[in-house]
């Protein structure tokens, strides 16, 4: 099983490449690294970001479509605190606690009522966006110092929030791959009941996970709300459906109990390759999203063949194992 | 006079396996017949064989005389053959009569459209409750019954399609006592109205009280058919078993020590009530009784995975709290459970994965898995249990039910527990690995460690234990030594005769 | 042996929800206002009719334990492309039949996703969404004005007997025909067996993956008469009239007793359902609260639903299964 996650990883690396070096054969501009970095990777850092959580929440069986909202609330309150107190620290805080707060409300309702998470956050998605709608009766709100320089400093010339998601991405990949916790995940999405009886406490494990995404969904708003000056409450909208085509593009099955993060990773730069490579190419914003849900699908088709293919190799290897009983 | 079902040449061929080579036999209408056999004899393949799920590579089905091809289930449902498996196919949210008559309801025409004509279906329904002396709901939904209800549904079901066949696997695992007599007078009434039952059984006292003939098949061959009146069970599990019973229980007389567990008033409304026993060091004990007695209930309150009313677990003279499995597993209380698909085994994880997961907090250094003592503690089981797997990476899905089996007790031992729970340790496990299997629990209760074995095999608790609890009702109502103890007696405790 | 009297099938559910709605209607006239003014009412019918008639097209592919979170595009697909055959004067018996073809089709697309390339179906019909309204921007400027009074006539002149809507009347007719169909037809006890239990469905020689099409492709069909309800309420035509609506269709098909995983629920259910729904909008503005609320009212409404059905569902397992111990 290990190896071929390994092969799934390979591909996708070539086709990175590929998109990489075809786009930037037609449209040398591409590869300067000033576009690379303030275009290609800077638009994605937030999806990205976001996407390294989800992708444990989608491990273990679960969803979460309220990211975007999420972020967007956080946002949001960060600003509105910032306008009443004049406190960046209570801002942040207030922002983060936010993101923290929505991310339990999820967990709450998946783990303890078992709702179906799909529904759940569909709802929560609804409810946290029209939260944000309510206090800011339909208003913008501005950045505040501390999401401004989330958003726009730099180290020489690169944005603070790409050095933040690389090591962001290294935690998290060491995370599903080398702890027991992201062990636990994989059992929790193949075997609910045997994780339990093995001493695992599933409540907990996916509470942390669907803590975590809203805790960075939080973060992300703040850059987002840093890097556009300003945020009104559909700000997140569609943000999560790039987040699930992100992490299924990677090699995650929406069912649970497979997928890598460096997939995750991979697939996340893929993404910004179209998103910016479209551009480039001068294809308009609105093509893009059709580009955007029909990589999601070729993804999906793709991933349901290769499954095909395995279950009928492992259906034949069963048999010859086992006497039929 | 044709039979109700016949078999001429069936032969089922799987990638590597034949699965049934050659097999014949006759089913008369009317009759009440078994199919015994070993796990991996060939039962299941032969039914699915009958009932449309699988086509035979080779050979005929007559039913009543006439030749008939399954493509589907449901064709044979048609032609009236039903089956009754273990896991009703029922609609938990749907009524009883809505299931009875799902995919085939009746119809007429109002106006142009066809409707469901329900006086129809419920006059049907009404005919066939009637008959089965059964006082089923027809407005309940199916989520409210208990099993043996639910069987009644599926037969009631089987007879909306006027069966002529009906084939019971299993049917009386879940059932109390009182259910399963109440099951007999059902069959017997089938019988008079000319249905043919086919009875696929382990209970060989049951197929002695209910059943007509009896047919034995081993590794998918038919071996004999006799009036149930001229044969008696030695010679049927000589039949299933083709070889001498005496190899299998190995347990060794070895010293017993001190107390290593110990359960004192343990309830739970309704499933425990008031339960105590003790286990000492080196002792296999085991716990008899029937279906609903209590025993994995007794089991899952004790170690924590559900919450007891009151009461108290020792381990090693320790008091461990309770509805904490966590704490249950580091005192050394460990269970394994009887479903190994469902509980015992993450199917689609490695043996290496399965094996360490109990323990991967403790392999841990900082979060960080330790992957070679991960690797060593799995190569160490493989040995220890002869698993029969390629390597350690190798997906358990693949193995055989036997190979399973062993994961998922090896995955309990590897943990150095003092007191070992297992949930019916061989169900489901070919003959050969059931004897690996009783070697290593002997020689984990050499070892100076207790193991309590919840069994529903007489042969094996005879063979295996040095002291036996029988339940009853949530209750102990007997203890047995090894000397003392003879099946008749497990069972008259077990009935409360 | 006569059999025993056999038990009342267990209605409450949708009783109490009746009951809620009709309580909170009576409140509202009495404490906000003008809510009760035939202007509000006809303006609340119109709101009501719509949402009902694409409940129902959701609440048949809930049933089945699949949903399509693609409405609110296709909506806003079908409204433009009856825009562009409304400019050229076609009256509504050429658009709206051309919306429902359209909406099958789509639908159509999204079921063949799920069925036969085994796609969850929030993925898919995620994805479709964003492809289905990507594609609307790029053959239209923003939106289509000046639409003709042949265009409007469904929304300010068709009125039946001189004060009722013609869209309320096809609601009703479409929700007659669905209840109908609820108690009668075979089709609908596909629909439970498949949302109970896949496998068992095929055994009962249930075509699932046949009846899951037909069902998003009736979704399809009944989804263009609601579209064409909205498309036509005014003279303009925008590429995002449908966004985000398929959430107040969820909304109203789970507060009306549709488990979330299929296999029960009812059309009854549903109509109050989305009855609650289309007072919700009006409520708030009568009551005073700002419109911006609507959307948080929304949301928090469909996850009480789902909580108390969650709570309910324990509590009806447990007292079954106290019932069998009792017996036993």
């Amino acid at each position: 099983m290990k190896t071929r996650k390994f092969n799934f990883n390979i591909a996708l690396g070539i086709l990175f490449l590929l998109l990489f070096f075809g786009i930037g054969l037609k449209a040398p501009n591409f590869f300067k690294p000033n576009y690379l970095i303030s275009v290609m990777l800077r638009n994605i850092m937030e999806l990205g970001m976001i996407a390294l959580p989800v992708t444990l929440v989608v491990i273990t069986g679960g969803i979460d479509l309220s990211l975007g909202s999420i972020a967007t609330l956080s946002g949001i309150t960060g600003g509105l605190v910032y306008a009443a107190t004049q406190s960046d620290l209570l801002a942040v805080v207030c922002a983060m606690v936010v993101g923290c707060l929505c991310g339990w409300f999820n967990s709450l309702l998946v783990t303890r009522l078992n709702i179906p998470a799909m529904v759940t956050t569909l709802a929560t998605m609804y409810l946290f966006q029209g939260i944000a709608r309510g206090i800011t009766l339909g208003n913008s709100v501005y950045a505040f110092p501390a999401a401004t320089w989330l958003g726009n400093f730099q180290i020489g010339p690169i944005p603070i929030q790409i050095i933040v998601y690389i090591l962001f991405a290294v935690i998290f990949v060491l995370l599903l791959s080398r702890t027991y916790y992201g062990k636990y995940l994989y059992a929790i999405g193949l075997n609910r009941t045997a994780s339990r009886f093995a001493g695992i406490n599933t409540v907990r494990c996916e509470n942390i996970a669907y803590i975590v995404s809203g805790i960075m969904s939080g973060f992300a708003g703040m850059i987002m709300l840093g890097r556009f000056s300003s945020m009104k409450y559909t700000a997140g909208e569609g943000m999560n459906l790039k987040v699930v085509t992100i992490i299924v593009l990677g090699g995650t099955s929406i069912n649970g109990g497979v997928g890598t993060m460096t997939g995750t990773i991979i697939a996340t730069m893929i993404v910004a390759v179209l998103n910016s490579g479209l551009t480039v190419l001068n294809i308009p914003i609105d093509v893009q999203t059709i580009v955007q849900g029909t990589v999601l699908l070729i993804s999906l088709v793709a991933y349901a063949v290769i499954q095909k293919r395995n279950t009928a190799k492992g259906r034949g290897k069963t048999a010859k194992a086992g006497k039929a009983a | 006079m044709a039979y109700a079902l016949e078999l001429k040449n069936i032969t089922k061929q799987f990638p590597g396996v034949l699965a049934l080579d050659n097999m014949s036999f006759q089913i008369k209408a009317g009759e009440v017949h078994a199919i015994c056999g070993e796990n991996g004899a060939g039962k299941s393949t032969l039914m699915k064989v009958c009932t449309g799920v699988y086509q035979p590579d080779s050979g005929e089905i007559l039913l009543g005389g006439e030749h008939v091809e399954f493509r589907n289930p449901n064709e044979a449902y048609h032609r009236g053959i039903a089956i009754m498996y273990q896991e009703t196919s029922l609609f938990e949210k749907m009524t009883v009569l809505e299931n009875m008559f799902v995919g085939h309801e009746p119809r007429r025409k109002a106006g142009i459209f066809p409707v469901i004509d329900y006086a129809a279906e419920r006059a049907k329904a009404s005919e066939i409750l009637e008959l089965l002396e059964s006082d089923l709901d027809l407005n309940q939904s199916i989520s409210e019954l208990g099993m043996a209800k639910k069987q009644m549904v599926e037969i009631a079901k089987a007879l909306t399609f006027n069966a002529r066949i009906l084939i019971l696997d299993e049917p009386t695992a879940s059932l109390t006592q009182r259910e399963v007599d109440a099951l007999f007078d059902v069959i017997q009434k089938l019988k008079k109205r000319d249905i043919a039952i086919v009875y696929i059984s382990h209970r060989l006292e049951e197929i002695f009280s209910i059943c007509d003939r009896v047919t034995v098949i081993r590794d998918g061959k038919y071996i004999s058919t006799s009036n149930v009146a001229d044969t008696n069970k030695d010679r049927l599990v000589a039949d299933m078993v083709g070889r001498d019973i005496g190899a299998y229980y190995p347990k060794e007389k070895i010293g017993i020590g001190g107390e290593v567990f110990r359960v004192e008033h343990l309830m739970q409304s309704g499933l425990v009530n008031d339960v105590s026993l003790h286990v000492n060091k080196g002792e296999i004990v085991g716990v008899a009784g029937l279906a609903g007695a209590g025993r994995t209930e007794l089991a899952l309150a004790a170690c924590g995975f559900t919450a007891p009313d009151s009461g108290k677990v020792f381990v090693d003279g320790e008091q461990i709290p309770a509805r904490s499995v966590t704490k249950s597993m580091e005192a050394g209380l460990v269970y394994v459970s009887e479903d190994r698909g469902k509980c015992g085994l993450v199917l689609d994880m490695s043996l290496n994965d399965n094996i360490s997961l109990p323990q991967l907090r403790k392999f841990s250094h900082n979060m960080f898995v330790d992957r070679a003592k991960c690797r060593s503690v799995s190569k160490d089981a493989i040995k220890q249990f002869e698993i029969k797997a390629p390597s350690e990476d190798f997906v358990v899905a693949n193995l055989s039910g036997g190979n399973q089996q062993k994961v998922s007790v090896a995955k309990g031992i590897a943990l150095h527990p003092k007191i070992i729970i297992l949930d019916e340790p061989t169900h489901g496990v070919d003959v050969n690995a059931k004897a690996e299997i009783y070697s290593i629990i002997s020689g984990f209760a050499k070892e100076e460690l207790g193991v309590l074995m919840i069994s529903s095999e007489m042969p094996e608790l005879l063979g295996m234990c040095d002291r036996i609890y029988v339940m009853r009702d949530g209750l102990i109502c007997g203890e047995l030594t090894r000397e003392e103890a003879t099946k008749e007696k497990i069972l008259k405790l077990a009935l409360n005769v | 042996m006569k059999n025993t009297k056999h038990s009342k099938k267990a209605m409450p559910s949708e009783l109490a929800l009746s009951l809620f709605v009709i309580i909170i209607f009576a409140v509202l006239c009495l404490v906000a206002g003008d809510f009760g003014s035939v202007n509000n009412i006809m303006s609340i019918l119109n709101r009501f009719s719509y949402i009902l008639i694409a409940s129902i097209g959701m609440n048949i592919i809930m049933l089945t334990g699949n949903i399509d979170v693609s409405f609110g595009g296709i909506i806003s697909v079908m409204a433009i492309l009856e825009a562009f055959i409304g400019k050229t004067g076609a009256p509504i018996y050429v658009f709206m039949p051309a919306a429902m073809l359209c909406g099958a089709l789509l639908c159509t697309f999204n079921a063949l996703l799920i069925t036969k390339l085994h796609i969850p179906a929030i993925v898919a019909t995620l994805a479709t969404t964003q492809i289905y309204a990507g594609v609307l921007p790029l053959l239209v400027e923003g939106s289509i004005y000046d639409l003709p009074k042949t265009f409007t006539w469904l929304a300010f002149d068709a009125k039946v007997f001189k004060y009722v809507p013609l869209s309320v009347i096809l609601a009703l007719v479409i929700l007659a025909v669905a209840l109908l169909m609820m108690k009668y037809s075979r089709y609908f006890k596909k629909l439970y067996a498949i949302g109970n239990n896949v496998k068992s469905a095929r055994l009962a020689g249930i075509d699932v993956d046949k009846t899951v099409i037909v069902t998003y492709a009736i979704g399809g069909l009944v989804l263009g008469v609601a579209a064409t309800i909205i498309a036509t309420a005014g003279q303009r035509v925008t590429t995002t009239m449908g966004a985000g609506m398929e959430m107040t269709f969820i909304a109203a098909v789970v507060v009306g007793g549709t488990s979330v995983t299929g296999g029960s629920g009812s059309i009854l259910g549903t109509a109050f359902g989305a009855l609650l729904l289309s007072i919700i909008s009006p409520a708030l503005y009568y009551l005073g609260i700002s419109d911006t609320w609507s959307t948080a009212v929304m949301g928090a409404i469909i996850i009480i639903a789902v909580s108390v059905g969650a709570i309910k569902g324990v509590r009806r397992k447990n007292a079954g299964a106290e019932k069998e111990e009792a017996k036993a």
